[in-house]
């Protein structure tokens, strides 16, 4: 697995207002990547361009997941391809169960549909490692779920569908002390499952990335990198904020990557 | 199960009284209905209602401590429903779903005509080739009526634009109730389609599972009768 972002710059559909500027980010099999920084600075319009959101428009630049470009892929192509974005405010759809919902789902990237009863058991597997309550499969999708129910259904989303590269776009917000670490451990056992499968960290605060420890990360300001280093940067933008002088760790860069 | 079939001479009121707890399955196919239903004290009563190119009439009177569930699936239809809740304690559960591609008149109206009465109103439809569907759901409570409880959610989704309606309507007189109403017109939610494409549903799937939980999703349907409609929908 490889993606590669290169030189993207993006706006809004409505406004055409710029919100990635000449962004460029290589991520490279079993890497573990965390993107920090202020609000508004475009880390979460960034995983929906990534998935595709119709809300934006790429006017420079492509995005190339194991060499091929995912521009004019649509959003459910670019799923099947194994791209996942674990979002940061999981919906709820009334009526929609979520065993109904990700049947639905797994079937549409299998040849063969999946037996009900081998469906069923994945389902169970997964929410007992979760410790989500098991009546949550036949409940509609997120309907009445608390916001760590929420993030817990989207990594059992992630466990039933297997894919091979992760956006997890503020997991922690809304996680208790506890539930953010069930949760860690269920996507670092899936890592070591799949150990070719990388993942890309969006986050305001470096506690989750004690569990899921991070190869690069990255400050992110006005649509672009400004900054790069290793796990030891966000815990100095824990203690000072994001203040980007050289007495930070890292290396200051203009869009691309360099570990310290 | 009292399974009612209407025949198509059946142009009069045909009246029901409930003694005991009954399951009611009113088929309508083409033909017009016109029922009163009464519903004794303590009475639970589950009302089934399809059919499609219809027009459809229900007066149900509920007395003390009575249960009325009624769960109603109809195509290509129109109907009128009034609910008299004339029994202290008495509550309705009501679920209409409509599927329409041509003009589609709905009038459901209850009336909590005694204390303590509780009605919970779920409209949805589905207009489809631009069919006008006009929900109009007005509910009652006169001065009298004291601790009475009236909610009701109202959804039309249109598959193309259309000129649709949703007149919500709470009419209430008394201070010491609890009353809520919501409303919504319009195509698919973006967020819901990027949402389920986002787990590698084709976009046109994604809509045949929305439209299904629309429609179905507040029924409350035995597995048999979810498969005949889950059938029927996809047809459409």
């Amino acid at each position: 697995m490889s993606l590669v972002i290169q030189d993207l710059s993006v706006i809004t559909k409505n406004n055409e207002k710029e919100i990635l500027k000449n962004f460029s980010l290589t991520i490279e099999s079993g890497e573990i990547h965390a993107i920090m920084g202020p609000n508004g600075t475009g880390k979460s319009t960034l995983s929906k361009v990534m998935m595709g959101s119709s809300d934006y428009q790429v006017i420079k630049g492509d995005i190339l997941y194991n060499d091929t470009s995912i521009l004019p892929l649509t959003v459910d192509e670019r799923s099947r391809l194994g791209i996942f974005l674990a979002m940061q405010s999981p919906i709820s759809i009334e009526g929609v169960t979520n065993s109904e919902f990700l049947r639905t789902a797994l079937n549409a990237r299998r040849k063969e549909n999946i037996g009900i009863y081998q469906f069923m058991k994945e389902m169970e597997t997964g929410m007992q490692d979760l410790k989500m309550d098991s009546s949550m499969m036949h409940r509609s999708i997120n309907e009445n779920f608390s916001g760590g129910e929420r993030k817990k259904n989207e990594i059992l989303q992630l466990k039933i569908l297997k894919p091979q590269f992760i956006i997890l776009d503020e997991l922690d917000s809304g996680l208790d002390v506890d539930s953010l670490k069930i949760v860690c451990e269920n996507i670092l056992d899936y890592k070591k499952e799949n150990p070719e499968c990388a993942i890309l960290i969006i986050t305001h605060y470096s506690k989750i990335l004690d569990y899921l420890i991070p190869n690069y990360v990255h400050i992110m300001k006005e649509g672009e990198i400004k900054k790069t280093g290793s796990l030891s940067l966000a815990k100095e933008i824990e203690k000072n904020g994001y203040v980007l002088e050289n007495t930070m760790s890292g290396n200051t860069v203009n869009g691309l990557i360099h570990d310290e | 199960m009292n399974k009612i079939k209407v025949d198509s001479k059946a142009k009069s009121k045909k009246k029901l009284r409930i003694t005991k707890k009954e399951d009611i399955e009113l088929c309508l196919r083409g033909h017009d209905a016109n029922y009163q239903i009464f519903v004794e004290d303590g009475i639970e009563c589950n009302l089934w209602i399809t059919g499609h190119d219809s027009n459809l009439s229900i007066e149900i009177i509920e007395n003390k401590n009575s249960y009325v569930l009624v769960s109603s699936f109809l195509e290509n239809s129109s109907s009128h429903f009034s609910i008299q809740l004339d029994g202290e304690n008495s509550i309705l559960d009501f679920s209409y779903s409509i599927l329409s591609q041509k003009e589609s008149l709905n009038e459901i109206k209850v009336f909590h005509n005694a204390s303590n009465t509780k009605s919970k109103v779920v409209c949805n439809g589905l207009s489809d080739q631009k069919a006008p569907i006009t929900l109009d759901v007005n509910e009652y409570i006169p001065k009298s009526s004291k601790n009475c409880s009236c909610n009701q959610d109202s959804k039309i989704l249109e598959l193309e634009s259309s000129t649709s309606e949703i007149h919500p309507n709470l009419y209430i007189e008394n201070y010491e109730v609890e009353a809520s109403h919501s409303a919504y017109i319009g195509p698919f939610k973006k967020e819901d389609i990027f949402y389920l494409e986002s787990r590698g549903i084709p976009e046109e799937d994604a809509k045949v599972l929305l439209v299904k939980s629309l429609l179905l999703g507040k029924l409350k349907l035995t597995e048999s009768q979810k498969s005949e409609l889950i059938e029927r929908i996809e047809k459409r």
